[in-house]
């Protein structure tokens, strides 16, 4: 008896068209994600040959040599040839690698007898074991090389690196700031940042960090931890990427060091000579020891910034906040202060004499 | 660009084909081995698309194949071949190079070592043919 079941149209439970929940297709978004990719990697190509467009290939001892013969020499089938001998005659790793370095050489300096003498004393084999290697290097190798060199090529033009002359000077930020005011309008990071003494966020320009940065921490030279503090837990900084931050670093560090940074003085930019990616590792890690010694002072009380009592060193001789955590805000009087120049500092007072006690007589005079 | 990616996303796949080993700040062996894959199935035009840097890194060196350093050496400039000559003479790297390869052999199963013969095969292909890579 034949059993007839009815059929079921499931085409409707798998409609293309049926919109799910998250209504996300992933066909199309897989093909977005591909043409994307292709168009970037379009892009990168053309930077790339733009960046090596007069980098040299070949070192010099071979930029001579007909291409079309260093093309046949560095085919990948003359790697596996090699080993191949290595494996008939029994060669040890060391004679293995001599082969084609001897080979190249004869091939180069057209010194096409010199074979089989190469052979025996850079191998170091016996006269009839190197004439036959010699042979099979002539078969496989050599009479297709003389071949090749005989032929006429034209030379292609020797690329050489051309590094267009760029006006690069080395100054301290102050001197580059004087003398090439526009270095003062170059945008250091990417979004606004809020200073303490203006109501709207503003450019992230090198002087508007500048101000931030005297605003927070008060006008004059500052050290390396006061420094890193800034740049780690600062309203502004903390949210910064490391590219940034390594640039605010340098302006920072220029600033209070009279460090000299590098200014195009023909687009009166400084340039940032960012260490590329590979470095990038050990300043992650040198960033990363930075950070946790700021994170330490924070944590630690017993530090100067929160304990009420100041050791004698810490007592303040100009303004108080300068020695207090840099990012307490006195809200008394603060904005207009910070407007006003710094008064000079009070002229030192010369120590007292102690008291001359004779018998029990103070003489106070001194 | 004219495309229909976010700005992230053409970050993102920027650094992936620029600087694959990025996607790890830890060295772990699982992480570099995916680098190491990534590198070997890329196409010979986007493998000079790697930073010249990049070369440095075992996990980028362990996924070139005999294509790879083959078109290399007839386009690459000179950056590309120095960082290639300085890797193979680091033996440390190149013991991390091995390890990789021995684990991505290790997901072929059968005691295969088709992976590390391929590293073999590049490694003396830059010796064999070193007057071409030494400036």
């Amino acid at each position: 008896m034949t059993v007839i079941y009815p059929t079921r149209d499931y085409s409707d439970d798998f409609q293309e068209n049926k919109p799910d929940s998250l209504d996300y297709d992933l066909q199309s978004e897989k093909q977005r994600i591909t043409e994307g990719t292709e168009e970037i990697k379009r892009e990168l190509l053309k930077k790339w040959q733009k960046q090596y467009a007069n980098a040299p290939i070949f070192p010099d001892a071979i930029s001579s040599v007909n291409p079309e013969l260093v093309d046949f020499m560095l085919s990948f089938d003359l790697t596996i040839f090699y080993n191949d001998l290595a494996r008939k005659f029994n060669l040890d790793i060391g004679q293995r690698d001599i082969l084609p370095q001897i080979v190249w050489k004869v091939v180069v300096n057209k010194s096409w007898s010199d074979l089989e003498n190469l052979m025996e004393s850079k191998l170091g084999v016996e006269s009839s074991i190197a004439n036959q290697i010699a042979q099979s290097i002539n078969q496989r190798i050599i009479f297709k090389t003389k071949e090749l060199s005989e032929k006429p090529f034209i030379p292609k033009k020797k690329i050489v690196s051309q590094i267009p002359e760029i006006k690069i000077l080395k100054l301290p930020l102050s001197q580059a700031l004087q003398k090439y005011p526009k270095t003062g309008e170059q945008l250091v990071t990417s979004s606004p940042i809020k200073l303490k003494i203006f109501p709207d966020p503003v450019r992230p320009s090198v002087k508007n960090w500048i101000a931030e940065y005297h605003a927070v921490l008060g006008a004059g030279s500052h050290g390396t931890m006061e420094r890193g503090n800034f740049l780690y837990h600062s309203d502004n900084a903390r949210r910064l990427s490391f590219g940034e931050r390594q640039k605010l670093a340098v302006i920072l560090k220029s600033l209070d060091e009279n460090e000299a940074v590098a200014v195009d003085g023909e687009k009166q930019e400084i340039i940032f000579n960012l260490q590329p990616t590979t470095d990038n590792l050990q300043r992650t890690a040198a960033d990363k020891t930075l950070e946790a010694r700021s994170s330490k002072l924070e944590a630690n009380s017993d530090f100067r910034f929160s304990y009420p009592q100041k050791l004698q060193s810490e007592q303040p001789r100009q303004k108080s906040y300068q020695h207090f955590d840099p990012y307490h805000i006195d809200p008394v009087g603060y904005p207009e202060e910070k407007l006003k120049p710094e008064p000079p500092p009070p002229p030192p007072v010369p120590p007292r004499p102690e008291p001359r006690v004779e018998g029990n007589v103070v003489d106070l005079r001194g | 660009m004219a495309n229909n990616l976010s700005l992230i996303e053409e970050l993102n796949i920027e650094e992936s084909i620029r600087e694959p080993f990025s996607s790890y700040v830890i060295p772990d062996l699982r992480k570099k081995k995916m680098v190491a894959y990534s590198v070997l199935h890329r196409k010979n035009n986007d493998i000079l698309l790697i930073s010249s840097g990049g070369f440095l890194f075992d996990s980028i060196f362990t996924g070139l194949t005999e294509e790879h350093i083959h078109f290399i050496s007839q386009n690459g400039p000179k950056e590309y071949k120095d960082n290639l000559l300085e890797i193979i003479k680091n033996n440390n790297k190149m013991n991390h190079v091995f390890k990789i390869a021995e684990a991505m052999d290790e997901d072929l199963g059968g005691n295969v070592t088709k992976n590390q013969e391929r590293v073999k095969n590049v490694i003396q292909y830059i010796k064999d043919n070193k007057i071409a890579f030494e400036f």
